[in-house]
């Protein structure tokens, strides 16, 4: 996906204007959110879950190379095929090739993000190949040639009543608002496809290095059909998302199914190792696991930021982010919106033309606290700021204007004197005199929508100071 | 012996809201607490931590540091953000030579009604409250960095409800950020409104009279709001709140 992160200030205000989206973002708060804090407050030991999560979650980042080499040779032994992708082209195109040396024609797909950064589906089309989303979000989505709105639920933005019109304006369905019927509709047309379908994509929540297992959770059953009824199966991941052990996957399981959609356990969790053996009744004959760094490194690179790693892509950042609740997923540009997407897509796509995400936060700390791993989202928004501002490690990336970097030295040095403030603070009320708005300092950028507070008459200290002198503080208490 | 604090304003009580100040200072005293104020003191520097500014923001951290380092009283602060500065984000900003004065100051730094509840063991007001003021109702914000960067939740509400002539009125979704977020306020000013205005929506719902928080900076933006739509809500520093209630202004 070609990232579009300079946008976001335009985007924004547009989302903000849409009464119908602002609408259904709302709807996150009594919906994902409340239902996350409820399975987690219900979850007894939900802190030391989450401790343990990133405890192991640490652990396996420190050691990625090895992990990846102990993944790579239990995936080989159990017939399948490893493939590492330093970039997104390099997946994309191994994936094309495959297909096409295979003579696909039509694909089926369950839900997969890194699949946006990879363009993949634009590609395939390229190349004669069709791709079929089959996660009914994904699939709303591509029939109104978007991309996802939200990490877990695509669609997010879209009311029934569009959805309706899409259907009948896409597949000819008839005209209805009732969820059954165009779930139904959408099963009707998905399941020719898994039966049509010579290969089968998925992304991957868990790769379990000591056994080779990849791991899905679903609700649709979308992900199995797409890993068993196709005679290939390519599954892209990228490769943040090893675990050691499958007695890991346990707690990793809890933490984000819980952290997700606020259930305990997802209708469907799939595991594969390898393709089909001669004693199984189904499944693909081949098993690719294209393996993807596309930027990663870079964050791996930085101790800064190396916890972006540990993100399970629960979309409980999203959820609890009241900025993300008003600008929603398209304004972010990129494939990861919201609090850990301003920090993943400026490294993964560039930090200057992304520089207005790390400030688009209040910084409220809601993200930190929703994170199933503690991810200390703020700290790492913080450090971004500071990157564009003055620039230590990232320095031709700094963006930050010059004109702000100057107002910033001045009122930091003003602030250092407190006579320097009490000076100013009697030249503003003297001009006032004449210019009452002097008392009124705060910016056009403030006051379009909100008063402004008044300076006082005599500072704080200065009021102290008089006070102390005649003794007539004490006599007020 | 009575317990030594020295008040550390903030640049906006200081510049913009005095008589809140004066409001921390009554209160801590009636509680028995002897209260002196630096006369030095501007702003603790997060405003420019906050935009990336990081050497300039550490001009004023070790302006803070040195002010106060080698005292032995508390410092308080009515902010729960600033306090957040001071006691976690000044390690950020500093050098190596920095970290023992930080150290130092940092741990005798606390936020008003942190100080009350947590430094002074007062969660119930009743025994100060001589008379039983006018009834109002409050509903109550809770300030992001006082929550989730000092984890003092409860505590404020604690003193509140203690108070006989308060209602505490229950607002919808108390704990989400208002929108003020520093400079955020002014450089995503339709975002920043927006979220407040979501907050203001929820102060009216309560039904309350006045609106309460430990920060005067999330005060300062939920009345920006309602002063512009004109809408009939008091807001109110919760150290003005508890003054009130202690029936203190008659003794002006």
């Amino acid at each position: 996906m070609k990232p579009e992160t300079k946008n976001f200030n335009l985007k924004s205000k547009e989302t903000l204007l849409d009464p119908q989206i602002q609408e259904n973002l709302s709807g996150l708060y009594g919906g994902f959110h409340s239902a996350r804090i409820k399975a987690s407050s219900d979850t007894a030991d939900w802190e030391e879950l989450q401790i343990k999560g990133r405890e192991i979650k640490k652990h396996v980042i420190n050691h990625l190379d090895q992990y990846l080499e102990l993944l790579e040779s239990n995936v080989i032994s159990s017939g399948g095929h490893v493939h590492f992708a330093e970039t997104a082209e390099d997946a994309t195109q191994y994936v094309v090739k495959l297909a096409k040396k295979k003579g696909v024609k039509t694909v089926v797909k369950s839900k997969s993000m890194l699949s946006e950064e990879m363009s993949l589906n634009e590609e395939l089309i390229k190349h004669g190949i069709d791709p079929y989303e089959t996660d009914l979000g994904e699939y709303i989505v591509q029939l109104a040639e978007e991309t996802p709105y939200h990490i877990i639920a695509p669609a997010i933005h879209k009311s029934r009543q569009e959805v309706s019109k899409l259907f009948a304006d896409k597949i000819g369905t008839n005209h209805t608002e009732n969820i059954e019927t165009l779930t139904s509709e959408a099963r009707d047309q998905l399941r020719d496809k898994f039966i049509q379908a010579d290969m089968g994509i998925t992304g991957g929540n868990f790769l379990v290095a000591e056994t080779g297992t990849l791991a899905l959770v679903s609700n649709e059953g979308n992900g199995r059909m797409c890993t068993s009824m196709p005679p290939i199966h390519v599954a892209i991941v990228g490769m943040e998302k090893i675990i050691p052990s499958m007695e890991d996957l346990g707690t990793f399981l809890r933490l984000l199914i819980r952290s997700a959609t606020g259930q305990w356990i997802s209708s469907y969790v799939t595991m594969i190792s390898g393709p089909r053996e001669s004693t199984d009744i189904d499944g693909p004959e081949e098993f690719h696991l294209v393996i993807v760094d596309n930027g990663r490194s870079k964050m791996l690179a930085d101790p800064h930021l190396r916890e972006a790693l540990y993100c399970l892509r629960c979309g409980a950042c999203l959820n609890a982010c009241p900025v993300y609740r008003k600008v929603g997923g398209h304004s972010y540009g990129w494939v990861y919106p919201g609090p850990i997407g301003a920090i993943v897509s400026p490294i993964l796509t560039g930090l200057s033309d992304a520089k207005d995400l790390p400030f688009a936060s209040s910084l409220c700390g809601a993200c930190k606290e929703a994170c199933p791993v503690k991810i200390d989202i703020p700290r790492m928004l913080l450090y971004l700021r500071n990157q564009l501002a003055e620039g230590k490690n990232y320095p031709d990336q700094r963006s930050v204007g010059f004109l702000e970097r100057v107002a910033s030295k001045f009122m930091s040095s003003l602030l250092s004197s407190n006579k320097a403030v009490g000076f100013f603070l009697k030249a503003a009320n003297l001009i006032a005199t004449i210019a009452p708005f002097v008392r009124k300092p705060f910016p056009p950028s403030w006051t379009k929508s909100r008063e402004s507070p008044t300076l006082a008459k005599k500072t704080f200290v200065d009021q102290w100071v008089s006070l102390d002198l005649d003794g007539s503080l004490r006599k007020k208490h | 012996m009575s317990a030594k604090v020295s008040l550390f304003a903030t640049c906006v009580l200081n510049n913009f809201y005095p008589d809140v100040a004066f409001s921390v200072v009554r209160v801590l005293s009636k509680l028995g607490v002897d209260v002196t104020v630096r006369q030095d003191q501007t702003c603790c520097g997060q405003p420019f931590f906050n935009s990336g500014h990081w050497n300039d923001s550490s001009k004023l951290m070790r302006k803070f540091v040195e002010s106060y380092s080698g005292g032995k009283e508390d410092i308080v602060l009515p902010s729960g953000s600033c306090t957040s500065m001071v006691r976690n984000h000044y390690l950020e900003v500093c050098n190596e030579d920095d970290i023992g004065g930080i150290r130092d100051v940092s741990g005798r730094t606390f936020e008003f009604t942190e100080y009350i509840t947590r430094e002074l063991g007062i969660s119930d007001l009743t025994p100060f409250q001589s008379t039983i003021n006018k009834k109002i109702n409050v509903t109550y914000h809770e300030s992001c960095h006082l929550k989730r960067e000092l984890g003092v939740s409860n505590e404020p509400i604690d003193l509140l409800r203690s108070l006989e002539n308060v209602t505490l009125m229950d607002m919808d979704q108390p704990e989400v950020c208002c929108g003020f977020g520093g400079t955020f306020a002014t450089k995503y000013p339709e975002i920043s409104t927006a979220m407040g205005e979501e907050k203001v929506a929820n102060i009216v719902k309560s039904g309350a009279d006045i609106v309460t928080a430990s920060d005067m900076s999330c005060l300062m933006h939920i009345d920006g709001l309602i002063a512009r739509k004109n809408i009939p809500l008091k807001s109110m520093h919760i150290s003005q709140v508890i003054e009130q209630s202690l029936n203190m202004e008659c003794q002006k």
